[in-house]
């Protein structure tokens, strides 16, 4: 049926009107478009993550700069090299080593135009675990349980870290912690 | 629809327009970050817990406490109906960067002590006692970065029971 349709309409097409048939279909299409994206500083990026404190237990590092966290700070280090979290403890990080009046040790913006909400996932090989929470909230919740929403460029939320060592062997940790920003 | 809709926009667009589409709008990011934990002995922790006497050891990084013979103690436990003061038996240090209150639990994972078995004091130095002044648990005391505490404990088995000497101590160090 369609055929018999086609052949008729290629029949007045030939009268002189421009080719069209069943206008819009097509079976296949490539069409090649420019398009620039730029990979910014943590600090600038669409989801905005800044350190917090000068004492290095939160930094901002490689290039395009990310933050980075490191815990005892790499000041600590420096000034006790034997320093460390204790096995079967649970330890809550409020504040950088060396920072008395800055409470926090990461602070998260929404530099986008809708409102995310915000938490942190973490999987490790080990048994650490390890969480973020808001540093005003009395409760201390972790933003997994309880994720933080930020809208466009007026809220921001400083975060503490809590890390948990039950059932974790005196060692070096190199791990990693996701922040989820969703819609 | 949608289909036609962007090849004729495209049309427009190789005329010369910059693509713009929502701009700054995203609906979801994924960030993964390095964060790097040394985890270490009691000793050296944030929060150092060391032995200080025959019934406290490190051995294995965390301390322990032992009252019933071991450690190459003498003696193979507490008398029995009788009150037993045990001075300096380890020591607290504030190895953190921010004042620390101290409590003592005695249910793992959960805060409170509630055995009348046993009582902790704390002195600031060694030639310290156990006494009625100085209860870690009255007072929750206070040290700052590089302060320290020695701990001594009485058992009070002249009028509680064993049973009620707790097998666990929680430490709990918080901001003031």
């Amino acid at each position: 049926m369609k055929r018999r349709t086609l052949l008729g309409a290629i029949g007045l097409l030939g009268s002189g009107a421009a080719f069209t048939v069943g206008s819009g279909a097509f079976g296949f299409v490539r069409t090649e478009r420019d398009l620039t994206v730029a990979v910014e500083h943590d600090n600038d990026a669409y989801l905005s993550l800044r350190q917090l404190g000068s004492g290095q237990r939160s930094i901002e590092d490689s290039t395009p700069e990310t933050v980075q966290f490191r815990f005892p700070g790499s000041q600590e280090a420096i000034d006790d090299p034997d320093l460390g979290l204790g096995s079967n403890s649970m330890y809550e990080f409020e504040f950088d080593s060396e920072e008395d009046d800055v409470r926090g040790l990461l602070r998260v913006a929404n530099q986008g135009t809708t409102a995310i909400d915000v938490y942190s996932e973490f999987d490790s090989d080990s048994e650490l675990n390890i969480e973020l929470f808001d540093v005003t909230d009395p409760d201390k919740t972790a933003l997994r349980d309880d994720p933080v929403t930020l809208t466009p460029l007026e809220d921001t939320v400083d975060l503490g870290f809590r890390i948990e060592t039950f059932d974790v062997e005196s060692d070096r940790y190199d791990e990693t912690l996701t922040i989820v920003a969703d819609e | 629809m949608e289909r036609r809709k962007f090849l004729i926009g495209t049309g427009a667009l190789a005329a010369g327009g910059a693509a713009g589409l929502g701009t700054g709008a995203f609906s979801f990011v994924r960030a993964e970050r390095d964060i790097t934990v040394d985890v270490v002995g009691d000793a050296d922790a944030y929060l150092a817990l060391e032995a200080n006497s025959e019934y406290a050891s490190n051995d294995g990084g965390e301390l322990a406490l032992d009252f019933a013979g071991g450690n190459n103690q003498n003696g193979d436990g507490l008398n029995a109906n009788a009150d037993s003061r045990f001075d300096n038996v380890f020591v607290i240090r504030n190895q953190g960067t921010n004042d620390a209150r101290i409590s003592f639990h005695d249910q793992e994972g959960a805060t409170g002590y509630s055995s009348d078995a046993a009582t902790w004091y704390y002195t600031e130095g060694q030639e310290g006692q156990a006494t009625g002044d100085g209860e870690i648990n009255a007072d929750n005391p206070i040290i700052s970065p590089g302060e320290e505490l020695y701990v001594h404990v009485i058992f009070w088995l002249t009028t509680e029971d064993e049973a009620d000497i707790p097998d666990h101590l929680g430490i709990t160090a918080e901001e003031p």
